[in-house]
């Protein structure tokens, strides 16, 4: 089982599920491979219902993309409904 | 002269075709900012508790803010101050585009409309020199063709804001149109009835003016190391628009579904922002100064619902005229949306007047041949749009409709008062104090009535923090306890915001308390602490409450309809109903006013008010 780096950056209050999450850098993770985005928003306890916008490499993408690897990952919560 | 400022509004009679320019000094600036700060003070002064608002007698007041015409991120906005022909109290409506800019380069930090011309005008502002013109070719016609002709006539770098045939026909929630097809709104409470009222049609302005900064190279500095904060942080709102969270608004029983009676919905994922970007979406639209975009620009090439390139709906509009109406068509919410900014209406009060039709029509109180022969049911897109139309043109129940739920509600009688969905006669927008229990108090004592921008804390609950507002924490959606204070701090703030004039947007892009003392500050000179900051913010919402006081609003109108209090809407936000009398009680010793939600002599003695209270109307 090859092992994938990427880098996770969460958005706006998002970054609260992770403790002293640093803006600039993000997150350097390891995870398995064939994992969907929402494997590691769900292993870090973001309720999905919060999550509006998933970027990879800056492209939209859906919670069920599969990862791979130097992939950059960022999640947005939902902003200014109104 | 105090940098960011002109320090000079004008005074435009419609009667007389007088034009008085108006000094402004220091101490008032100072005290009441500017934006609907210093627009609340003129429109006490102007006006009091006989005026009608539909009358000469009524002013229009459109007013910029110190950081209009700046770098400041969004700050090309104005607000517009009146006296509400919907609510009968105070109403101020805030818009982005492009014009508050162009008002400012004229050299003026805002105008007063007074007095009614006889026959339909418009007015052309280029830098000082301020012209009424004829426009009876003009009168009639839609938001967009005027905006076009008028750009026509001032060149292609002037900015226009008009009203569509709704303010001409004074339907009462009929709004005014920034930008055209772009339909940027100062949409509510029927400011678009008042300028109706004047017969005054469109205002053009084109200015060269530069506005002067205190510190500039700092200044500039200051704002450029923040755009990149600004851009990531926004990312979600420049792809999907403010429709991002329908999805999580409907999960959480925040969005209104029924007419506010369901509380879930599966429609709700066909209407989101993030399926507008799959279909109907061409691209995003910012406003002057904005690196936001969170606009949408919509085109739909082929079927009944065909549309050129248009602005696309915001939330509000997806809430109001889409999950409330029970239809989950996005082609038809955007042919709706369309139809609102063409004749200028506001699409939450139209949302809600349609929703309100459609339960009185299930429940037999009105029938076909009130409608004009429309079957006005759940998710009858088609009747919606016809139904637009009827309200414009004043047209069968449209007519009755136009005069806002309170009328027609009493009109249609039966039991039809108790699903009226609005507080003080403005109708809800479409954030639901079920699901999120600060929006209780925010609605019961907002200043214009049932509104979610004067405290705007629907994204703090459940979801973001301000830390310089001393909110570190994400704040439970149904707890009761400490939301007081938390719906009080953010209305001060808000309320800086509308004065300053920015976009509340900012906020999520890092523009919060000390960033925003600091860039003021920049800008004019000033030395305001933090604390003077949000004690203008509360300043400024007292006087608000005090215009409406004068009116005769106290305790007994700050409520929330019956089927709030009363009727848990399941889904999402389960049975939770809002505790508002605890937190109201909770909420009127911390703005030190008294039992009857009357400020207090020692409450306005601190915030230097006492003036206003202690003086007898004109």
């Amino acid at each position: 089982m090859s092992n994938l780096n990427i880098t996770l950056k969460l958005f706006g209050s998002l970054d609260k599920y992770i403790k002293d999450y640093n803006y600039k850098k993000g997150v350097s993770l390891r995870l398995d491979s064939n994992q969907a985005v929402i494997d590691v928003t769900k292993k870090i306890g973001i309720p999905t219902n919060k999550i509006s916008l998933v970027l990879i490499n800056n492209n939209a993408a859906t919670l069920d993309c599969i990862i791979k690897n130097n992939d950059i990952i960022k999640i947005f919560p939902q902003i200014g409904g109104g | 002269m105090v940098p960011g400022y002109f320090m000079k509004i004008a005074e435009i009679n419609l009667n007389t075709e007088e034009i008085n320019l108006i000094s402004l000094e220091e101490k008032e600036v100072k005290k009441f900012i500017g934006g609907s700060g210093l627009g609340a003070k003129l429109l006490y002064e102007y006006t009091d508790n006989k005026t009608d608002p539909l009358s000469s007698e009524n002013v229009l007041i459109f007013m910029t803010g110190p950081l209009t015409g700046t770098k400041t991120f969004s700050s090309d906005r104005f607000e517009v101050i009146t006296k509400s022909p919907l609510t009968g109290i105070y109403t101020e409506s805030d818009c982005g585009g492009r014009w508050g800019e162009g008002l400012k380069k004229c050299g003026f930090d805002g105008i007063i409309i007074k007095g009614k011309a006889k026959k339909p005008v418009y007015i052309t502002i280029n830098d000082e020199k301020i012209k009424i013109e004829d426009a009876s070719d003009l009168w009639g016609k839609d938001t967009f063709t005027t905006d076009t002709l008028i750009k026509e006539e001032m060149g292609p770098n002037s900015h226009v804001v008009c009203i569509g045939k709704a303010g001409e026909n004074l339907v009462k929630f009929a709004c005014i149109i920034n930008e055209g097809k772009h339909g940027r709104a100062a949409g509510r409470a029927g400011v678009g009835a008042v300028m109706g009222s004047k017969k005054l049609k469109a205002i053009g302005v084109l200015g060269t003016k530069e506005v002067k900064i205190a510190h500039k190279q700092e200044f500039n500095q200051f704002i450029k190391n923040m755009v990149p904060c600004m851009t990531d942080q926004t990312e979600v709102l420049r792809r999907y628009g403010t429709s991002n969270g329908v999805e999580y608004c409907e999960s959480v029983g925040d969005l209104p579904i029924k007419n506010w009676y369901q509380g879930s919905w599966e429609g709700a994922k066909k209407i989101s922002g993030q399926y507008m970007a799959k279909t109907v979406l061409k691209k995003s639209y910012h406003c002057g100064r904005c690196v936001i975009g969170c606009g949408r620009t919509v085109e739909i090439t082929e079927g009944k619902y065909k549309l050129e390139e248009t602005a696309g709906p915001e939330y509000e509009t997806i809430g109001m005229l889409g999950s409330n109406c029970l239809v989950d068509d996005i082609k038809v919410i955007c042919k709706a949306n369309e139809l609102c900014n063409r004749y200028g209406l506001d699409t939450i009060s139209t949302g809600s007047a349609i929703s309100f039709c459609m339960e009185a029509y299930e429940r037999s109180l009105i029938t076909k041949e009130d409608t004009g022969g429309l079957k006005m049911e759940w998710g009858n897109g088609d009747a919606l749009l016809e139904m637009i139309k009827k309200i414009v043109n004043r047209q069968d129940l449209g007519k009755l409709l136009g005069e806002g739920l309170v009328k027609a509600s009493k009109e249609i009688g039966g039991n039809s008062c108790e699903f009226a969905v609005h507080v003080k006669g403005l109708d809800f927008p479409a954030h639901d104090p079920r699901g999120k229990v600060s929006v209780a108090l925010g609605y019961a004592t907002s200043n214009r009535g049932a509104c979610h921008l004067q405290a705007f804390t629907h994204d703090f609950e459940d979801g973001a923090s301000m830390p310089d507002l001393g909110y570190k924490e994400t704040i439970d959606l149904f707890k009761t306890k400490g939301k007081a204070k938390f719906v009080v701090d953010f209305q001060h703030l808000m309320s800086m915001l509308d004065s300053l004039h920015c976009c509340k947007f900012i906020i999520f892009g890092g523009m919060t308390v000390e960033p925003l003392v600091k860039v003021l500050n920049l800008v004019t000179g000033w030395n305001f602490s933090k604390e003077d900051f949000l004690e203008a913010g509360e300043r400024i919402f007292n006087l608000k409450r005090l215009y409406n006081v004068r009116e005769g609003i106290s305790r007994k109108d700050d409520t929330l309809p019956p089927r709030i209090l009363t009727h848990p809407r399941g889904g999402g936000a389960g049975n939770n109903l809002p505790d508002l009398n605890k937190m109201l009680h909770d909420y009127y010793q911390i703005r030190g006013w008294d039992e009857f939600g009357i400020p207090t002599k020692e409450t306005l003695k601190r915030l230097e008010l006492e003036e206003y209270i202690l003086n007898k109307p004109n």
